[in-house]
């Protein structure tokens, strides 16, 4: 019979299944790579889901979001994936971006297919901030500023980062170790930035101990240590503490709801810095990637409900014309404070954020 | 028997006339050893793929001198990631504290958890036991976290045991009853209670009441019954109890994250902090665990010695 079984066609046959086996990951991997979907990690109300509608019905590109709550998360997610990143765009923070791009996790971007990078605002597009190594490695979207929290029933505005060390507020204070550091550091008179002490580690250490140390001694005067904004607004609202370092965000939000809570930047200075989006190393969905960050950057829509979400400035053009006067009241800073702003040097935060992380753990464990 | 059952009988059948088939169940009916080894396979094997395989890749990271290792460079081995656990007197605190704070928890749950266990065992009526028990574990239902916030609305300045206090005049509200060792106690009480009480409740249940009735009877007062046969014959659900409960406390994260304060941090929390930490901090995340693990069960493999060497099976 024809169609009947032979030895040589059973061979035939195992040897074609064989080489569309061994040829599958290849066929698999080019069919990733054209496929119409996108992977981005995102902190919660960075993407509306407006604008993820209308992106996926004008490109038919799917944008499949993951939330993410902090820095860490992602890089140990990214260090445990090893190079296969499931993820095309990634946020990470300015000041701790240095680490993605030196773990090789990230890619530069191509200015020249980031058409929409001049809707940026302009002090945000040529800020030294957004580079490492002499490449751009982001797209800046909110911008952060770190100050003073306080509830304006129970205390005056305080002008001084010695507010959190007085006795008067002994067991109503909060801060995340991390993010308070660098002013506390400068508030000792060392150097937050860190900028001095480029080529001088051991100073640095020195300087990152003492400070250290400060903050075992008053541990006293700290209700609790917090991780996420959203523990600042919870302690705010059942009275637990009256002032906080911390940032813009939860603050701001919390005056727009209604709160008598206060934001401001304390005489020491506080530090700025910008969330943005990133593209993975070797991202399987690269063309996408580049145009859904054109399209976001076109969207100040999407900017605007950015802002109302996390209570963040906005990076883009257009944005502030959206937002409601008492919006833009509550995110406006007077001259005074932004000119305590200091931007986390990307350059220099390096090394002094690593020795900082060590710090926070001995902190917490003293 | 569905059409699907009957053709795998048939099936069976069939194939009990397969010469290899009948060769292997011959070989299985003469061999128990075998029989024993192909049913425990599978339990085994699940043990030792879920539970151990981890815990082997993570003994292996915690000598590496970086994980991950990047893909041209050679993998360097050390054992600095665990002279940085005795090098570092902040480290040994919080591993100190975490041992004395499981230890007094374990304690305090189990007195309070004994005299419940007991009400449920020997006192409610028969009938009602199973339905008393039901309404215990009830709260368990609901996880970790969500309980915790529970606590947090309970315990804070505004929250309702201080706006309940303050109905009454109470002076020097508020209270500060949340982040600190008071609302990290209730938590971790209220958290472990029910791997206390099974336990108990299991070996309290399998006392003879006619035992405690012949000791009241021969004078017996309630607290020399409870000294002299209800606790030695107990011990098998106080140690166990015991140590599901140190293990558990030992091991918590979560809680004392959302109700301790700044001075009750648990080494549990401190290799969390180090894990989360963005950069080559997998090593040392890896040694402080094989550390707390090694101590722990060491720890309560102790206790479970000492109390079983005092108190001899049957003594009572």
């Amino acid at each position: 019979m024809k169609d009947q079984l032979t030895r040589r066609s059973m061979v035939k046959a195992t040897a074609v299944l064989g080489a569309g086996a061994l040829a599958a990951p290849a066929i698999i991997g080019t069919a990733r790579a054209q496929s119409q979907t996108l992977n981005v990690w995102s902190y919660d109300g960075f993407i509306t889901d407006e604008f993820r509608d209308a992106f996926t019905e004008e490109t038919g590109i799917e944008v499949n979001v993951r939330l993410v709550s902090d820095q860490a998360e992602q890089f140990n997610l990214m260090a445990a994936e090893n190079g296969e990143f499931s993820a095309d765009i990634v946020c990470v923070a300015g000041h701790r971006f240095y680490q993605f791009v030196d773990a090789e996790f990230l890619e530069p971007v191509d200015m020249d297919r980031l058409n929409n990078w001049s809707l940026l605002e302009n002090q945000y597009a040529d800020a030294e901030w957004v580079s490492r190594n002499g490449r751009i490695w982001g797209v800046p979207m909110v911008v952060v500023t770190t100050g003073l929290i306080y509830n304006s029933d129970v205390m005056e505005r305080p002008d001084s980062l010695s507010a959190m060390f007085d006795e008067a507020n002994a067991g109503m204070t909060t801060y995340q170790i991390q993010d308070f550091f660098p002013l506390v550091m400068n508030y000792l008179g060392y150097d937050g930035t860190a900028r001095s002490y480029a080529g001088n580690p051991d100073i640095a250490q020195r300087a990152v101990n003492a400070t250290r140390d400060f903050l075992i001694e008053n541990k006293d005067k700290v209700r609790r240590y917090y991780d996420a904004a959203t523990e600042v607004q919870q302690m705010f609202l059942t009275g637990d503490v009256s002032l906080a370092a911390g940032s813009s965000g939860p603050a701001a939000q919390l005056i727009l709801e209604g709160f008598p809570v206060g934001f401001t930047i304390p005489r020491e200075g506080g530090l700025a810095y910008a969330y943005g989006f990133n593209i993975s190393r070797n991202a399987a969905n690269l063309d996408n990637a580049y145009v859904f960050l054109n399209a976001l950057l076109s969207s100040p829509e999407n900017g605007a409900a950015m802002v109302r979400s996390t209570g963040f400035n906005s990076a883009m053009q257009g944005v502030e014309d959206l937002l409601t006067d008492a919006e833009r009241q509550v995110l406006s800073l007077t001259d005074a404070e932004r000119s305590a702003l200091t931007w986390v040097d990307v350059e220099t935060a390096a090394f002094i954020f690593d020795l900082i992380d060590v710090a926070a753990e001995e902190i917490r464990a003293a | 028997m569905g059409v699907s059952g009957l053709a795998m009988t048939r099936l069976l059948v069939s194939a009990r006339g397969f010469g290899p088939y009948r060769n292997a169940v011959d070989a299985l009916a003469r061999r128990p050893a075998l029989r024993f080894a192909l049913i425990a396979a599978i339990p085994v094997g699940w043990i030792l793929i879920a539970n151990l395989a981890p815990l082997v890749q993570m003994v292996a990271i915690s000598f590496q001198d970086r994980y991950p290792v990047p893909p041209d460079e050679p993998t360097l081995w050390t054992l600095r990631h665990y002279a940085a656990f005795f090098d570092t007197p902040h480290y040994l605190s919080a591993f100190v504290r975490s041992f004395v704070f499981a230890t007094l928890a374990t304690l305090l749950t189990l007195i309070v958890v004994f005299p419940v266990a007991y009400y449920l065992s020997k006192v409610a009526p028969k009938g009602r036991r199973i339905r008393l028990l039901l309404l215990v574990i009830a709260p368990f239902w609901i996880s970790e976290i969500v309980r915790s916030f529970a606590w947090i609305l309970m315990l804070a300045n505004r929250g309702a045991v201080n706006s309940f206090l303050d109905l009454f005049g109470f002076p020097g509200l508020p209270l500060d009853l949340l982040y600190n060792n008071i609302s990290l106690t209730i938590g971790v009480l209220y958290l472990t209670s029910l791997y206390m009480l099974l336990p108990l409740y299991a070996a309290l249940e399998k006392i003879d009441d006619s035992v405690l009735q012949a000791a009241a009877d021969l004078g017996a007062s309630p607290v020399k019954r409870l000294i002299r046969i209800v606790l030695p014959l107990s011990r098998d659900g106080i140690v166990g109890g015991c140590t599901l409960v140190f293990l558990l406390v030992i091991g918590l994260y979560a809680m004392p994250q959302l109700l301790g304060g700044p001075d009750d941090t648990l080494f549990a929390a401190t290799i969390g902090q180090v894990f989360s930490r963005a950069g080559d901090a997998w090593p040392l995340g890896s040694a402080f665990s094989m550390i707390l693990i090694g101590v722990a069960l060491g720890y309560v493999g102790l206790f479970a010695l000492l109390f079983r060497s005092r108190v001899p099976r049957g003594s009572a």
